[in-house]
Order: structure tokens, then C-alpha cells, then sequence
């Protein structure tokens, strides 16, 4: 199989990987390497007498190396397909190695006996009626505590955020992330995570320099809607529900997201971006629907050694089905299982033919979703503008957005342009368009935000 | 709307328990919607409000442009690079940025233009390699001058391929530091010598003394007989280094005053005579036998002195007064020049020295003398006898003369010599020659079969042999490198830049290739 070095970069979890990666991507690190269907090994010495067993499955992609990094893919397994993709003719079709084999059986038996318990789960509980019960009966009641807990959570939030009113956005000036991270710590109790992570945007915002008042405010005010519509949850409309308890933390159980109906489309993957925080990689994935010019964001998590399972890499296609999370808006979506998904080759496809286009798509998202965050947008024949560091990003029309970018990304885009309107594909939140990849020369896809460099 | 938020910013900064919301008159439906919210309890109402202008706001984004637009970059004419090329560009710019101008300069000469997105990136790194900026120039193309014109820190790639350096004013010579004006005078010597002549001669009088000495060694570049006069009048100046410094090049040309005043001197000293020099002999060529006879000089006069023969012997130096005269005359003659006027072939005037009863001294002298006259062919003669004894003339031979000599002594050389053939192959500023690449190569490789703990010092330049070694050879030499252990051994890991360097050097080539 086809892999190219921009995919394996989509893949690392952050810049000094990459570089680490690209430093043991020579054949010389290499003295042993093979491959067998979609999986590498490789042999890597390393400063010890021991060299580490990198293995890497890219039908995952999954990733094994015995190094004691604890980076996923780690620099090792970087190298190992930085070299595949450079040289893909040093890897000996079908060439077997016992450590190979042994974490590829490992991985199939555990995969098997995941799908065994399940079953057995399933059949255990059908044939019994009365675990089936009292199984029922234990989550309702599991489910029941956690609406008190959330409901005292969100009651002593709501204090939280009136007092911040009342007292004062200069009043938290330069408090110590303590002072946030007290009120996070009781909102992952409260069991409502999603307010949690909110409470640590507000703790940057406080401390985000110029105009850090009125972002703060901003947040702030989207706080209360929540902890003002949460007594009244009931009186909403049913997906509006799902989209406040979405914000809240409440998590729709996967299978359940299965059941839905599948929205077939060609869906092209233009972005990827994994953060590490605390132990939890969390990993996401941007999809555009070359039919319908809609976006979709696929959500990964893995703890600690866990591999990640990234679906696809930037700048490639499949066409398959998607299920969405139940939103007025829909936008968080999984591969629909049930469908198979067929690669097809990544040629651009049409994106928004203005900015208004995509103003007024966002516009109707918020209006219909009100804790909607951003969306991401295609956008076709836009042009990066710059006057020292502040960038716009204009359409034909005249029309100009503020432009987010990181580092030389900026000029990345102005570079790929060349003064001429330009594909762009990124992020749009209502005050400023992250870009995160371009489509440059010979319609090949260019990723700009290295994965954990601007994120957070 | 604007105003409305500017309200709400300032009672959220305060506090409503210190200002009060005054929200103003509603001027709009937005306005009329929040006026309504709740009004009892302060609190309540800014964050509501907050929330519904920070809504509205968001989905109610319209911008226009008060940016200039740039200038549309025209087509560039030359054929893209491969993307293997441009993928090794990226790498290369990670791990390995001292090959980057060689990749440029590969790039340059098959005229291949880099894709877009790596441009800034490269840019960025010519802004700091400023060395390197003259091989960047040429790749960057249409579109990369097009962008350099955008961001001021890229000024250095606005201009159309620039040819070299921007040339000091010449005003500098008057105004500027030391090292601009030393600058200055180096740059003027090689685009035009006269002129550099007439920049000295204008301020000589006003210059300090350690600044004369400087501005006559600069003349050590380029230098041509029209120097002479110059430094002829260097000898009266009251300073010893001024003077020593034009003694030191006066002696490079044999042409000179000061040069035939030596070669007198010496001629004056040594007394070839033939032994049985018959006149039929002398007619028919036939090789005479010399002998050679030696008469110190008598004294060291006031034109010696001129000249920079010391007349005292430094403490250190165990010679007599008019043997160390002796020495120094000879040390500030050409041998080969010597021998042209004697009217005998150089190996034949040594020989005869050798046999001499001054033996010592006049070897001694004439090896400092092919030195310090840039006597080519007596250096080289002197290097082939003993390519280790005689290392310090490697830098004085001509080109081919050089390469024909590192390439018999990396020939000769051992394994347990390797740090001395380094050495010699580092005098190759450029491209070590390919004859003299695949004998030291394979030198290297059996330095480090052989036990290479006790043969590779860890201090061997590798790096820089790998940078100098031909291109056209690296798969070969690559191809039988032997395994040098790994990162596990110093050595090895040495070997390992080596060979990794001589790798991605391959790689340039082939992804550039045509």
C-alpha cells in the first residue's frame, strides 16, 4: 500500500517526533526491516546494545516499539514508515519476523475476544431476563445519580459565573490557574467533563493578553446559556437536548451513534491533528463530503499506551457512509460499520464558492445550535493577505476574515497562492478562520498546522 | 451593536455590584431583545446579554479588506522538481542544513523549480545561514523572489539572482572600521589591482603602523609584479613588521629587486666548480661533475639589513653569526631560481649540496626557501622524497601537483595513517579529486574493519571528508561501507555521519538527476 510522508507527519504527535522521525528515517538506522501485507518492522539501533523492535500496522494504523517512550507512534515507528514512504522498495514483501507475528496474533486474539465478551454479553443477558433487568435497572439508577451529580455541578457553576459577573472580570486578573482548576476538578466530579474543559478555556482567556476581557466575556456568557437552560432541558427540542448535553459532557455511547442512519458521500480527509494532554491523546480527524460540501469531525481517545486508531490520513478518500452524533446541526460523526468504505482517489473537490457562503452556513448552525463551537469550511478561490503579522484570508468578492495561522503557515499560504485565489480548508468560529491545509500545485493537499502546534 | 458590547465590556470588567448596566436606547431588534432580559437581577442580565451578542456577533460576521493585495506572482517558466526531490528538500532543511546548499546548487544547474510550500522555510533559512544565501538565490525562482518581495525579513531575495556580495562604497576607505576598509581593500585587489594600489597610496602617510602592516599583508592576494614598487618602499618603513611583511612577498617574486639582490648574495656564497669540467665535455653536453664550495658571508651590512637579514643570532639558535647570515640569504631565494642561474638542473645542484661540508644548512634553508618563495617544483620534489617530513609545503604546490602528491602518499598510507591522510585530503578545498576519494575510501574502510578502537581516533573529520568526497562515487563507496557497529560505539557513530551524509549527498543527485 501507498504511503506518502505527508500522512506519516499527519501522524506524529508532535513536531519534535517528526523531526526525531525524520533523523531515523535513514537506511543505515535500519540494519534489519521487512514487511508482511500492511505491517513493517524494523530494527532499529538505538545508544543501547539492544536494538528496538519497531513494529507498525498500517491497516490501523497501530503502532509497537519495545523503546520506553511513551509518544504514540513513537520516533522509532516514525522512522520505520518515513523510510517506507520514501523507499517502499526495501521492504521485502512477505518477509516475516517472529515479534511481528507474535503482536499481530496478539492483536488479532484480543480483537477476538473483545468481540467474544461482547457476544457473550449480549447472549448471557438475552438468555436470562432477569440479569437482563437487573442490568437495566443498575444503569438507570447509574444514570440517574450522575443527572443529581451534573445537576449540583451545574447549580454551583452558575453561582461560579454570576460571581464573576458580579465582581468583575478584573477581579480574576492573573489569578493563579488554581483558581480555574478548582472549579474544573469539581465539574469532572460533577461528572460533566465538557464544562470542565470550558472552565480551562476561560482560565486562558484570563490570561490571553490584549482583549483578554472581552474573550473572557464572551465565554463566560456561553456558560450561563448552559447553566440557564439545563433546569429547563426538558422543554427543548429533542436535538437541541443532545447538542446542550454534548456541551455539558454527556457522551452518546457509539453503538448508539451506529444505529443512525448513515449519510453517504465521497468524504475527503483534509486535516488531522492529535493533542496529548495529561496522558489522554486525543485525536481529530476533518472530513469534507465532496456531494454535499459539508464538514464532519471524527473524535478519538487513548489513554496512556493505548494506540490510537486514526482512521484515515490527510489527503486521502473513501467512499462510504458516515453516522452523525444526534445535533440540530450534525457535525461529529463516526465511520458507519456496517457500510464498507471504498478508497477513491484524493481529487480536490468543490468546496464553498464564497465567504458568504460560509457565513451564512455557520450562522445557521449557531442559530439552530447555540453552543456550537466552530465548523469547518472548504473554501474555493480565497487569497491569504498580510500586513506584518495579521493576516486575512479575502474571496473574490471582496469579503475578508480574519486569518488564524501558525508560525510560517501564513506565509506557506501566500506561497502556495501565489497571489492567485487558492483552496483553503480549516476552521471557522465566528471570529476567525483557522486555516489548517491547502490545495497546492498538481491539486496535491498541503497540511500546514503540524499536529499540537497551535491546538488547545 | 458596537456600542451596546462596549457598555456590557465595562460593567463585566467592574462588576455589577460596582456599575450598573446602562444599557443604551435599543436601536435595533437585537437591542429591543436584550433590553428585555432580565432586568431584576443585574447578574443575570450582562451574562445573558453577553451571550446573546456574543451569538449574534459570531453569526453575524461580515468583513471587508482594508489589506493591500499583493501583485499576482507571473508563471515561472521552468519545470517543477520531482516531489522526491522536494520531500528530500523538507528532509534535508530538518535533519541535515548543511546540505541544503548543495541541494540548491544541484537544483540550480538542471534548472528545476521547488514546489511552492517550501519556500518560506527555505527563505527563512538563508535569512539565517547568510553564507548560504548565494546558492539559495538561484532555486528560489519567480515565485520565491515574488514572495521575498512581501516580508521584509527577506530583503536579502528581492533582486534577480544577485552576483555576489553587495561592494562596499568606496568611501569606506576613509570612513570606515579596520576590518570594512581591509574589506574593502580585498575586494578591490580582485576586481581590480591598479585601483587598490592607488586606494593605499591616497591615505598611506595617515595610516597607524599596525595598519600599514595589515594593508601590506592584504596584498598577499593577487599579487603581481606591479606590486613591487610599493613594497620596495615598504623596506624603509620604520616599522619591522611592515617591512618583514614586504620582505615575505618581495621574495615571492623572483622578478623583483629584492629578489635578484638575494639571489647575488647567495650566488656570492656558493662556488660550484667542476671537477673535471674539459672543454670537450662542456661541448658535447656531457654531464659534468660539480662540486660545490661555500664562503660564508663576511659581514651583514646596511643593505642586508634593508633586506631583513638580522644580523644577531636569536638566543634560541645555536649557529654561528655568519652561518645564520648564510642561512637567511638562502632561505630568501628560490632554489629553482638559483639553479636556473647557476645554469644547472635542480636535482643536480642538490645533489652537489648534499656532498657539500655545509650539507645541513643549505637543505634546511632551501626547504624554508620553497616555503617562504612559493618554489613550486622544489616544494614538490621535496614532498615526493617525504610526503610526512615534508607536509607543510602541501599548500604551496600547484593543483595537479598536489594531487598527484596526496594521491601517492594516500596510496602508501597505512590504516594506523588515516588521521594524517585526513589532513592532507581536507587541503582539497572543494571536491576532493576522484582518484585520490577512492583510494582514501577504501582507507577508511580498513580503518574500520580493522580493529577500530585502536585505530579510529573519534576526532577524524568525517563529516567534512563526506561533504568533499566526489558525488559521483558515494553509491560505490557506500555499497562496500562496512558496519561500524552502530550508534552503540563512538567510531561508529561517527562513521555512521559519514556514511549517512555521503547517503542523502546520493540522494540529492538522483532525485535532481537530468
Amino acid at each position: 500500500m501507498a504511503l506518502t510522508v505527508e500522512q506519516v507527519v499527519g501522524m506524529a504527535p508532535d513536531d519534535s517526533s517528526v523531526k526525531a522521525g525524520r533523523k531515523l528515517s535513514a537506511e543505515r538506522h535500519w540494519p534489519k526491516l521487512g514487511r508482511v501485507g500492511e505491517a513493517l518492522w524494523g530494527l532499529c539501533q538505538g545508544s543501547g546494545a539492544k536494538p528496538y523492535q519497531a513494529r507498525v500496522d498500517l491497516s490501523g494504523p497501530a503502532w509497537k516499539c519495545s523503546c520506553p517512550s511513551r509518544k504514540i507512534p513513537c520516533k522509532h515507528s516514525l522512522g520505520l514508515m518515513l523510510l517506507y514512504a520514501e523507499k517502499p522498495g526495501l521492504f521485502a514483501a512477505e518477509k516475516p519476523c517472529d515479534f511481528l507475528a507474535e503482536w499481530l496474533a496478539d492483536r488479532q486474539e484480543r480483537a477476538a475476544q473483545k468481540e467474544q465478551k461482547q457476544a457473550e454479553k449480549a447472549g448471557e443477558v438475552a438468555a436470562d431476563p432477569e440479569a437482563l433487568a437487573r442490568r437495566q435497572e443498575a444503569k438507570t439508577k447509574r444514570a440517574a445519580s450522575r443527572e443529581d451529580k451534573v445537576a449540583d455541578g451545574i447549580a454551583e457553576l452558575a453561582l461560579f459565573v454570576t460571581d464573576l459577573a458580579r465582581q468583575g472580570l478584573a477581579s480574576v486578573a492573573g489569578k493563579p490557574y488554581g483558581f480555574w482548576d478548582g472549579m474544573a476538578a469539581r465539574l469532572v466530579d460533577a461528572q460533566a467533563p465538557g464544562l470542565a474543559r470550558q472552565i480551562g478555556r476561560l482560565g486562558s482567556a484570563s490570561r490571553s493578553g490584549e482583549g483578554w476581557q472581552q474573550r473572557l466575556l464572551r465565554l463566560a456568557g456561553r456558560l450561563h446559556l448552559a447553566c440557564a437552560a439545563w433546569p429547563r432541558i426538558n422543554s427543548l427540542p429533542k436535538p437541541l437536548r443532545a447538542d446542550l448535553r454534548a456541551f455539558v459532557g454527556f457522551s452518546t455511547p457509539q453503538e448508539e451513534v451506529q444505529t443512525e442512519r448513515g449519510v453517504p458521500d465521497d468524504w475527503y480527509v483534509f486535516a488531522q491533528s492529535v493533542l496529548n494532554e495529561d496522558g489522554v491523546r486525543f485525536a481529530r480527524t476533518w472530513y469534507w463530503g465532496g456531494n454535499d460540501q459539508r464538514a464532519a469531525v471524527i473524535h478519538q481517545y487513548a489513554y496512556a499506551n493505548q494506540p490510537l486508531q486514526l482512521p484515515h490520513g490527510p489527503g486521502t478518500a473513501l467512499r462510504g457512509e458516515l453516522a452523525f452524533f444526534p445535533s440540530v446541526a450534525p457535525w461529529r460523526a463516526l465511520l458507519k460499520e456496517s457500510v464498507s468504505a471504498t478508497q477513491i482517489p484524493f481529487a480536490p473537490p468543490p468546496g464553498l464558492r464564497s465567504l458568504d457562503a460560509m457565513l451564512a452556513a455557520f450562522a445557521g448552525t449557531l442559530a439552530a445550535n447555540p453552543w456550537a463551537e466552530s465548523r469547518a469550511y472548504l473554501l474555493d478561490g480565497v487569497l491569504p493577505l498580510h500586513q506584518g503579522d495579521h493576516w486575512q484570508l479575502q474571496d473574490t468578492a471582496g469579503i475578508a476574515l480574519p486569518l488564524c495561522v501558525a508560525g510560517d503557515d501564513g506565509w506557506e499560504l501566500l506561497s502556495l497562492s501565489g497571489g492567485q485565489p487558492l483552496t483553503v480548508f480549516g476552521e471557522w468560529d465566528g471570529t476567525r478562520f483557522l486555516a489548517r491545509a491547502a490545495i497546492g500545485e498538481d491539486d496535491r493537499l498541503h497540511c500546514l498546522t503540524m499536529p499540537g502546534k497551535t491546538d488547545g | 451593536m458596537a456600542q451596546l458590547w462596549n457598555e456590557l465590556l465595562k460593567t463585566a470588567i467592574l462588576g455589577t455590584d460596582r456599575k450598573p448596566l446602562a444599557l443604551p436606547p435599543p436601536e435595533d431588534a437585537l437591542g429591543a431583545f436584550v433590553a428585555q432580559l432580565f432586568a431584576d437581577d443585574p447578574a443575570w442580565q450582562l451574562l445573558s446579554t453577553a451571550a446573546t451578542i456574543d451569538l449574534a456577533t459570531r453569526a453575524a460576521t461580515t468583513g471587508v479588506s482594508v489589506l493591500p493585495m499583493p501583485p499576482t506572482c507571473p508563471e515561472d517558466p521552468e519545470p517543477a522538481a520531482s516531489s522526491a526531490a522536494a520531500v528530500l528538500l523538507a528532509k534535508l532543511l530538518d535533519v541535515q542544513p548543511l546540505l541544503v546548499p548543495e541541494f540548491c546548487e544541484t537544483c540550480a544547474r538542471v534548472h528545476r523549480r521547488l514546489p511552492a510550500e517550501l519556500l518560506p522555510r527555505l527563505l527563512a533559512y538563508a535569512r539565517k545561514e547568510r553564507a548560504t544565501r548565494r546558492a539559495v538565490d538561484p532555486v528560489l525562482g519567480v515565485r520565491g523572489h515574488w514572495l521575498a518581495r512581501q516580508n521584509p525579513d527577506w530583503d536579502f531575495a528581492v533582486g534577480q539572482a544577485e552576483p555576489g556580495p553587495v561592494a562596499l562604497d568606496a568611501s569606506v576607505w576613509q570612513t570606515g572600521t579596520r576590518e570594512q576598509r581591509l574589506r574593502l581593500l580585498a575586494e578591490q585587489r580582485a576586481r581590480d589591482p591598479e585601483s587598490s594600489r592607488q586606494l593605499v597610496a591616497s591615505s598611506w602617510e595617515q595610516e597607524d603602523h599596525a595598519m600599514r602592516a595589515e594593508i601590506v599583508q592584504g596584498f598577499t592576494a593577487q599579487l603581481e609584479p606591479a606590486d613591487e614598487p610599493f613594497l620596495e618602499a615598504c623596506l624603509d618603513d620604520r616599522r619591522k613588521a611592515v617591512r618583514a611583511a614586504a620582505q615575505g612577498l618581495l621574495a615571492r617574486l623572483p622578478q623583483s629587486a629584492f629578489a635578484q639582490r638575494m639571489l647575488e648574495r647567495a650566488m656570492a656564497s656558493l662556488r660550484f666548480t667542476a671537477k673535471k669540467a674539459g672543454l670537450m665535455s662542456r661541448l658535447v653536453g656531457g654531464k659534468r661533475t660539480l662540486t660545490l664550495e661555500v664562503e660564508l658571508p663576511a659581514a651583514c651590512d646596511k643593505a642586508m639589513a634593508r633586506d631583513g637579514i638580522a644580523a644577531k643570532v636569536p638566543a634560541h639558535l645555536k649557529f654561528g653569526e655568519r652561518s645564520w647570515w648564510f642561512r637567511q640569504i638562502l632561505s630568501s631565494v628560490s632554489p629553482s631560481a638559483l639553479a636556473a642561474a647557476v645554469g644547472i638542473p635542480a636535482e643536480q645542484m642538490e645533489q652537489v649540496a648534499l656532498a657539500s661540508d655545509f650539507s645541513k644548512e643549505i637543505t634546511e634553508s632551501w626547504h624554508e626557501a620553497a616555503k617562504r618563495c612559493h618554489d613550486a617544483d622544489w616544494a614538490f620534489r621535496l614532498h615526493q622524497r617525504s610526503a610526512e617530513r615534508y607536509q607543510d609545503l602541501l599548500p604551496i604546490l600547484r593543483p595537479e601537483q598536489r594531487e598527484q602528491a596526496v594521491l601517492s602518499s594516500v596510496t602508501a598510507a597505512r590504516p594506523a595513517d588515516v588521521t594524517d591522510v585526513a589532513q592532507q585530503l581536507l587541503a582539497f578545498e572543494d571536491t576532493i579529486p576522484l582518484g585520490i576519494a577512492r583510494a582514501a575510501a577504501t582507507l577508511l574502510r580498513q580503518a574500520i574493519r580493522r580493529k577500530p578502537k585502536n585505530v579510529l581516533p573519534w576526532g577524524l573529520p568525517w563529516e567534512q571528508l563526506a561533504m568533499r568526497l566526489p558525488v559521483e562515487i558515494a553509491a560505490e563507496v557506500l555499497a562496500e561501507w562496512p558496519d561500524a557497529g552502530g550508534d552503540a560505539e563512538p567510531w561508529g557513530k561517527h562513521a555512521g555521519t559519514f556514511q549517512e551524509v555521503l547517503q542523502l549527498r546520493h540522494e540529492i543527485r538522483q532525485a535532481l538527476a537530468g
